[in-house]
């Protein structure tokens, strides 16, 4: 709302009247929203024709024409800043230059405000002319937040809604906005699954999102993260946006403010806004790092002759009747270690093949092979901004190139980013913005081979290859070539795994300022990703000792696959507000219609024999697994949304916000439903009996909010009403007919017609509060949402219905939590400072489930809190045989326990360890041992500058958390399932044997995980503290800038993941800890960059 | 001006149609299909049959790594006659219950949920065509439904019966067991009729199920049943009625048809009779679609679809046979061998004995290959002691020669075998129809010479006789001597074949063959102080072995009589053997989850 539409009636009048019609008249009356037209016309109609005011104005007092220019802290100047006279009418706001002129009286005092700057306010000065620079203020509660279809004073916000600059954002040298957004806003949790190139991070607002089944038949938490909206349309994709092209960032917590995008977003929003050109002469920034990542927590292996000492060790312990390293082995170790023997291995005497693993004598840590000592980065981003009379600019370009850790495997991702924003005044009351981003991302890696190297994804199977590999496997033959045992021939000569993925998303849209206060949007958006990736596995030779040649296990014969994927989304977003304020009376309606159509579509084909492996393509293959398929799909979503804004004097605020919702998803009388979202705020600190405490308490204000939020999202099939019967194409079956292979058909799996929308209803309460002249900011929320109708398969039927229930809405479940800011900000003359603190908790419960025997363990039930690890106390390990003798844990092995096993508590007294029926009246002797959700999560961001440096420091962490790894992680384990599949880290050698009975892990097996239980003895702390990221800057100053001519140049350098205090097990990340702890590492990189502007 | 704004603005709404249930809304798969599209012609039945053949639930596939495919299964599985270098921890009563799955899962019942889905559903078919044309595919569902549940009872004994689709209310979910005896009749009527269902396999070889091979199974399955009702008649796995001798009864006659199908027509037959090495190249081929024998196996084709057990079956695989089955064989004039014959080395112990024997395990004699198309060709030397890992050993030093294919030497690193799987072969319903007819004891001469007699004349052995007597040294020595007989020579031609388990089990016989019990190998002085130098110049890829074959050999444990101690004291300590509980192991527990599911089902006794 613009209130100065008769004040500037007032100003034009004056100056009309004394015939001081100039440029700077016009100026101010662009300014001002009066129209050229309307100019070119004349004077405007209606101005005249209101005539001059008859009260008495102060006109006539000492008057001079002022003239100034506002500038920001870089000396950059700011345009539509609003200047005005206390206690008077006349205002005016500054041009693209930063000027402004305006008619004040002597003595005036000039309050100058803009939107994401401190207002000040400053006496007229008697004469020359006024420089005004404004600090930028975030935290301001006058700054104005983006919220879904429109904005909000946020001292007028009823939700908790969360607001980051895209000065938060700048130099991180991460690739990612996901990975610099993580743990700036309380409660909007972010975590990474691993430190590949350009893995996508995993968002959640508020925690639990809900529950689910995976594939085999274990429950899973559900993760669903928040919608994203970009420049006002709704789906975007975070891991695709350049955050240098980010203005700013609203995180959209509270679900009554969510309800506008109804069933889209009942997990929060986040609101992305892109920068957009300003008037006046081009502006051209330019931002670079280089950086150097280094591997974090990777584990380190014990030298050769250790490892094998003790896999004999465990192998006798497993029964085993030879040892696995034989004498002569040991020997050979012993002589290649004394540097008595050269080669790393020997011919196989009895066949033409190199000896590896077990009867090699080779020293090597794998981790120290497979990984770069660093791994470079760079990015590069440049911005040009501008504009004319009618219409600005603004054009973003970056390249983000970051290099993996794998030596040999010379993985990569790249991503080119371009995004132009154009703004045009086609009339004086129709604005029309074209918007659109392109973007392609490619990987680049070693090619995917099931169950040895994972490719882009990184998966389990890359891991586990190098955490299984024996220290004595060689290298290098002593002919020279890769032993196939290292694995590094798979990655340098077993060719590649590639993908780019183009997106590109375009936005027409008009605006129409129908009356004043009315306005109208509509915008259509097409955002369409197009994705090509392939998979090259080439035929690579093993060298024998006599020179003969193997292929490859699994390389032979060599193959190609491509994989094409169209994915289209088409929105249409039309909405209408009209706002007016009476009598301190505040209205605000917005409705609108929303619809989406999502058109996905993939072929995929394949063929193995290839021509050549230098010129791999589908054309050039003449093998007989020929593979043609498609995949396709569509999912069209259909709303109206509306909201009403209330407030009397901003004190008492009242928001309703509504959506009617439809799906594609659901079959028709289940099609749509209404969501609804009511919230309210009292801002106490404008009530008179506030005003003794006004002085110390700027603003308080508490909030509540209630709403009921749908979720579609909840299944990945876009036709869960859908019994298909599944196919298999005939290169996919396994048994020959006498015509070959033959495609089939099986059964379907059973389906809900009736399955709908999961209901989310959220309760939440909130207090803001700005002290200390606004330099110290808090606030608190807390909230409880409760998922109703929660689709999940029924618990309670037994396995001989042989296919997995259907979904049904039946479950519910309960997720609490606060969240709490704090935000300090000072000014010491020439030495500023900040700090600030996000902190957040949650725990989820599950109200209400199918599962009516109560099973445990694999299964959800009613009561349980969500992330519970279930298992059996450790009393220790067993010291002698009488103690063995005294207890019967034959339920869990059979066979003959030993001393220096895990001796478990008998929970029930029944004399027996076992698990009883399982159920939660009878879970035997297991009970909760501890929780793996992540609980008191916090982040605090210090900053301080003095003359041109700054430096920002970034701590982040989780306060508590249990970790209970899987019984075969060979990560955290050591020996496992088989010596095969077993590990011996420097970790591993803690552990008991008849030398060491203190030791940390019991005694070991390979074919028994009779210790590897999970239980109270072996759970894991992954609490965190890291630093996680330390920048420092420094910003040359204005002499040598201009004489340079340079507008601004600052130099930075930039640390992520300096510094981590933990005491989890020092085999894996505590950011990235997962069950089998075998993930991609995180890395510490130190970069360094420029940022210009010119 | 306004006109103009409101004008345009009333497009804009108009353009945007907002009705709800409109086309826009309504999305149908755009690559799926359902029942309303499928269930049209009889080419839909074959498809949908296709996917049964894929499931390794019902057709077993070769076990991929380390694995010798069936030739190992007897090994992996426990029995008295092949072990792997780990003791069998199931024989050693080491098994535990599982919270779930662990056979008794959604995955493990999938496949019978898609048998009865196609019963229910192929009728449509059948009303568009005839029942004759739709009859082939009944027959192979019906016979999968027997497949399926045969496994299931050798596991569980009694089992929930189904036989349309089991809803998410179907009473069975809830409901007790259906005791075995009435399982076996349900699964045997199944057959009966998938046996005047299917087509015959004389016509040539199609990949598909035949009458003959539905006809093996049955009597696979009633022999199987009717010796467990009789030899568990006193225990606590006996089934509530005893039904043995109609079991016994069902599969004399059924193999006796078959035996009379041969008769009268010529298939099926055996293979390779009088051949040289005819017994051995029964199971190293790729290729069965001329065999008369063979009823039906599994193909693999180059580049698509490889068995890979060649690449282990070489050098030991980690697997050997034991004392116990060498044991077994007669010698060549049909008596059995004395306690203490000369067994000091392999080529004593196979002068002079049934030809089985030379062709079931690897003998150094230059004509027992490792590969016969490596240059020089890889003559067998000495069982792989020395292999330099486990899964590449002979742990007993008697190293398995059946189902070694020798000739893809080129294919080995790769992984790229191409032998072929054998399910059900015609010797074993010879074999079904003697013990048939033994345990029912009308066993006469003519029943032995159309059976067991074939199978001796395919290897040049002389006749088992009704008459033939006790073997006081061999197992079963307290059953009748013609009992005994069948059995023996179901053990030795069944050998390492993977229905050693099966039989050791039906005959309640763990607690003679497998109790107390410690396998032990080859006599270890037969290679104490062996020479590859002195055994043959084509030899000469072997020689390098020596040192490690040497220390391998050294270090090998014997019991009292110098017999290899294959486990050494890792079973039990090696004092007290095989721990096998015959009052509990004989069945597998039902998982603890789906006993609380359904409390009706009880679980197995002993658990």
């Amino acid at each position: 709302m613009k209130p100065i539409f008769n004040t500037s009636a007032y100003g034009f009048q004056y100056l009309y009247q004394k015939k001081r019609f100039s440029l700077g008249v016009v100026l101010f009356l662009l300014a001002n929203g009066v129209q050229a037209n309307d100019l070119r016309a004349g004077i405007p109609e209606r101005f005249v024709s209101k005539g001059i005011p008859t009260e008495e104005t102060n006109l006539t007092t000492l008057q001079r024409e002022l003239s100034g220019r506002v500038v920001d802290q870089q000396g950059q100047p700011i345009a539509g800043v609003t200047i005005k006279i206390k206690g008077g009418t006349a205002t005016t706001s500054t041009d693209k230059d930063g000027r402004f002129r305006i008619t004040s009286g002597t003595n005036a005092i000039l309050n100058i405000s803009a939107v994401g700057y401190k207002a000040q306010e400053i006496s007229a000065p008697v004469s020359g002319e006024l420089q005004v620079r404004l600090e930028s203020n975030v935290n301001d509660l006058e700054e104005v937040i983006v919220v879904g279809y429109g904005t909000q004073k946020k001292t007028n916000l009823t939700g908790a809604v969360a607001s980051i600059g895209g000065e938060r954002l700048e130099n991180r040298s991460v690739p990612t906005i996901t990975q610099a957004l993580q743990g700036t806003v309380a409660n909007l949790n972010i975590s990474t699954p691993n430190g590949a190139p350009g893995t996508k991070q995993e968002i959640n607002v508020r925690g639990y999102t809900g529950i689910a089944i995976d594939a085999d038949g274990n429950k899973v938490n559900r993760s669903a993260g928040p919608l994203v909206v970009i420049d006002g349309v709704q789906g975007g994709d975070l891991s695709s946006i350049n955050m240098n092209d980010v203005e700013n960032v609203s995180v959209i917590k509270d679900a009554a403010a969510a309800a506008i995008y109804g069933s889209s977003a009942p997990y929060g929003v986040i609101i992305i806004t892109t920068k957009k050109g300003k008037a006046g002469k081009p502006v051209i920034t330019y931002n670079n790092n280089f950086g150097f990542a280094q591997p974090i927590n990777l584990p380190t292996m014990v030298n050769s002759l250790d490892f094998a000492n003790a896999f004999n060790e465990v192998g006798a312990n497993s029964n085993y009747t030879a040892k696995l390293f034989d004498d002569e082995v040991i020997k050979r170790i012993k002589d290649y270690q004394a540097g008595i023997i050269k080669d790393e291995t020997m011919k196989n005497p009895s066949a033409d093949s190199w000896l590896g693993w077990n009867a090699a004598n080779a020293n090597n840590d794998w981790f120290d092979i497979y990984f770069k000592k660093a791994s470079f980065s760079q990015q590069h981003n440049v911005g040009v901004s501008g504009g004319g009379e009618n219409s600005n600019y603004y054009v973003g370009m970056g390249y983000n190139q970051q290099d993996g850790l794998f030596n040999y495997a010379n993985d990569q991702y790249k991503r080119y980013n371009v995004r132009a924003n154009i703004s045009s005044n086609i009339t004086s009351w129709l604005t029309f913005n074209f918007r659109s981003a392109v973007s392609r991302a490619q990987t680049d890696n070693p090619a995917i081979y099931s169950g040895i190297s994972g490719g882009n994804s990184y998966s389990y199977d890359y891991f586990h290859q190098i955490g299984r590999t024996y220290p004595t496997v060689p290298m290098k033959n002593p002919d020279g070539n890769w032993s196939e045992g290292s694995g590094i021939g798979i990655f340098t000569d077993g060719g590649r795994a590639k993908a780019t993925t183009d997106n590109a998303i375009l936005t027409g849209e008009f605006l129409a300022h129908l009356a004043p206060g009315w306005d109208f949007t509509a915008n259509y958006t097409y955002d369409g990703t197009y994705i090509d990736n392939s998979n090259h596995r080439k035929t690579f030779y093993i060298v024998k000792p006599s020179g003969a040649k193997d292929p490859r296990g699994g390389t032979s014969p060599n193959y190609f696959e491509r994989n094409t994927y169209k994915n289209q989304h088409y929105t249409i977003n039309a909405f209408t507000s009209y706002e007016k304020t009476l009598g301190g009376h505040y209205f605000k309606v917005l409705g609108g219609f929303t619809q989406e159509l999502y058109d996905n579509l993939r072929l995929r084909g394949s063929n193995d024999n290839l021509y050549s492996d230098e010129v791999p393509s589908l054309g050039l293959s003449y093998g007989v697994n020929r593979n043609a398929a498609d995949e396709a799909s569509q999912l069209a979503i259909r709303g109206a949304f509306g909201r009403i804004n209330y407030n009397y004097k901003e004190k008492y605020l009242l928001e309703l916000n509504g959506r009617y919702d439809g799906t594609s998803r659901f079959l028709k009388n289940e099609r749509f439903k209404f969501y609804p979202g009511i919230s309210a705020g009292w801002v106490l600190s404008k009530e008179e009996f506030w005003q003794p405490l006004s002085n110390a308490i700027d603003q308080f204000k508490i909030r509540g909010s209630y709403a009921s939020l749908g979720d579609q999202a909840f299944t990945d099939n876009r036709y869960p009403f859908y019994p298909n019967l599944a196919t298999t194409l005939p290169t996919d079956t396994r048994w020959i007919f006498n015509g070959g292979r033959g495609s089939s058909v099986g059964s379907p799996g059973l389906v809900n017609y009736g399955l709908s929308w999961v209901t989310t209803n959220t309760l939440g309460f909130g207090v803001d509060a700005a002290l200390l002249k606004n330099k110290l900011n808090f606030s608190f929320d807390w909230y409880k949402r409760n998922g109703k109708n929660y689709a999940m398969e029924s618990q309670g039927l037994p396995a001989l219905l042989g296919v997995r229930p259907p979904l049904v809405n039946d479950g519910e479940t309960e997720t609490k939590g606060i969240e709490l800011t704090v935000g300090w900000k000072d000014k010491i003359n020439e030495f500023s400072y900040g700090a600030n603190l996000v902190f957040s908790d949650y725990t989820g419960k599950v109200l209400k489930i199918t599962n009516p025997k109560g099973l445990i363990d694999r299964q959800w039930y009613n009561g349980m809190t969500l992330g519970e690890i279930w298992g059996y106390e450790t009393v220790g390990l067993f010291k002698d045989q009488a103690e063995i003798d005294a207890t019967d844990q034959s339920f869990i092995h059979g066979g003959t326990w030993n001393i220096g096993d895990v001796h478990y508590k008998d929970l029930n007294g029944d004399g027996k360890i076992n698990i009883g029926e399982n159920t939660i009246t009878d879970p035997g002797d297991r009970k909760i041992i501890g929780n793996n959700t992540p609980r008191y999560s916090f982040g605090l961001n210090m900053n301080a500058a003095y003359k041109g440096f700054d430096l920002t420091v970034f701590l982040q962490g989780v306060g508590k958390r249990d970790i209970m790894f899987d019984a075969n992680s060979n990560y955290f384990w050591g020996f496992t399932d088989g010596e095969w599949q077993s590990s011996y880290f420097t970790v591993h050698t803690d552990r008991w044997t008849a030398e060491n009975p203190n030791g940390y892990y019991p005694r070991a097996y390979f074919n028994s995980d009779r210790n590897r239980k999970a239980q109270s003895g072996y759970l894991q702390n992954a609490a965190y503290l890291r630093v996680k990221n330390l920048q420092l800057g420094y910003t040359l100053p204005k002499e040598i800038l201009d004489r340079i001519k340079f507008k601004r140049a600052r130099l930075f350098f930039n640390v992520e993941n300096l510094a981590t205090i933990t005491s989890l097990t020092k085999i894996v990340d505590p950011e990235i800890v997962n069950g089998s702890a075998k993930v991609y590492p995180l890395q510490r990189n130190w970069a360094f960059g420029l940022n210009v502007t010119f | 001006m306004k006109t103009i704004k409101y004008v345009s603005l009333a497009f804009a709404l108009l353009s945007l149609n907002v009705s709800c249930n409109d086309d826009f809304m309504e999305r149908q798969p755009l690559d799926k299909i359902s029942d309303g599209n499928y269930w049209k012609t009889t080419n839909d039945l074959k498809l949908y049959l296709n996917s049964l053949y894929d499931k390794n639930e019902l057709l077993a596939r070769e076990d991929g790594w380390g694995s010798i495919g069936p030739y190992g299964w007897d090994a992996d599985n426990g029995s008295d006659t092949e072990v792997r270098y780990t003791y069998n921890t199931r024989m050693n009563g080491e098994k535990t219950i599982a919270d779930d799955k662990d056979g008794w899962g959604t995955d493990d019942w999938a496949p019978l949920r898609s048998i009865n889905y196609f019963l229910d559903h192929y009728k449509t078919v059948e009303e568009a065509t005839s029942f004759d044309a739709v009859k082939q595919y009944v027959g192979e569902a019906l016979f999968f439904r027997a497949g399926f549940y045969f496994e299931k009872l050798k596991r569980y004994g009694d089992l929930p019966w189904a036989e349309t689709t089991v809803g998410m209310d179907s009473e069975v979910l809830q409901a007790a067991r259906t005791p075995r005896n009435q399982i076996v009749e349900n699964i045997l009527g199944d057959l009966d009729k998938a046996i005047s269902y299917l087509p015959g396999g004389a016509g040539g070889w199609t990949g598909r199920l035949t009458k003959e091979t539905a006809m093996a199974l049955q009597s696979r399955i009633a022999l199987y049943e009717g010796t467990w009702e009789k030899y568990h008649a006193a225990d606590d796995f006996r089934a509530a009625t005893n039904k043995s001798q109609q079991f016994l009864e069902k599969a004399a006659a059924v193999s006796g048809q078959l035996i009379a199908l041969s008769a009268s027509t010529g298939y099926p037959a055996l293979d390779n009779v009088g051949v040289e090495n005819g017994y051995r190249d029964l199971f190293n081929q790729e290729n069965y679609s001329t065999s008369k024998e063979v009823l039906f196996w599994r193909k693999y084709e180059a580049g698509a679809i490889n068995s890979i057990w060649d690449r282990y079956s070489s050098n030991g695989a980690g697997r050997g046979a034991t004392k116990n089955l060498i044991d077994s064989y007669l010698k060549a004039d049909g008596t059995p061998v004395a306690a203490g014959y000369d067994d000091a080395s392999l080529l004593k112990i196979v002068e002079n004995r049934d030809p089985r024997l030379e062709q079931t395990i690897q003998i150094n004699d230059k004509k027992h290959y490792r590969w016969d198309k490596a240059n020089p060709i890889f003559y067998f030397t000495a069982p792989a002691f020395d292999g330099w890992d486990s899964e590449e050993s002979c742990p007993t030093g008697y190293q398995i020669y059946k189902g070694h294919n020798f000739r893809y030497a080129d294919a080995r690193a790769a992984g790229q075998g191409l032998q072929a799987l054998i399910y059900f072969r015609y010797a074993e319903v010879l074999l079904n129809y003697a013990e048939a007819k033994a345990e029912l004891g009308t066993i006469s001469q003519d029943d032995l010479d159309k059976s067991i007699n074939k199978l001796r004349k395919r290897v040049g052995m002389p006749d088992l006789t009704t008459n033939v007597a006790k073997d006081p040294n061999f197992e079963f020595s307290s059953l009748k001597p013609i009992i005994q007989a069948v059995r023996r020579e179901r053990k030795v031609e069944l050998a390492c074949e993977g229905f050693r388990v099966d039989d050791i089990f039906r005959w309640a016989a763990a607690g003679e063959l497998i109790v107390g019990k410690i396998p032990v190998g080859a006599k270890k002085a037969s290679w104490v102080g062996f020479k590859f130098s002195n055994y043959l110049p084509e030899a000469t890829p072997d020689l390098s072995r020596q040192a490690k074959f040497d220390e391998r050999v050294a270090a090998l444990e014997t019991d009292a009589n110098g017999y290899i101690k294959i486990f050494k004291n890792t079973l039990n300590k090696g004092t007290e053997g095989f721990k096998f509980k015959v009052n509990r192991d004989y069945l597998l527990p039902i998982p603890t989850n789906q006993v609380t599911l359904n409390p009706n089902l009880k679980q197995n006794p002993g658990w």
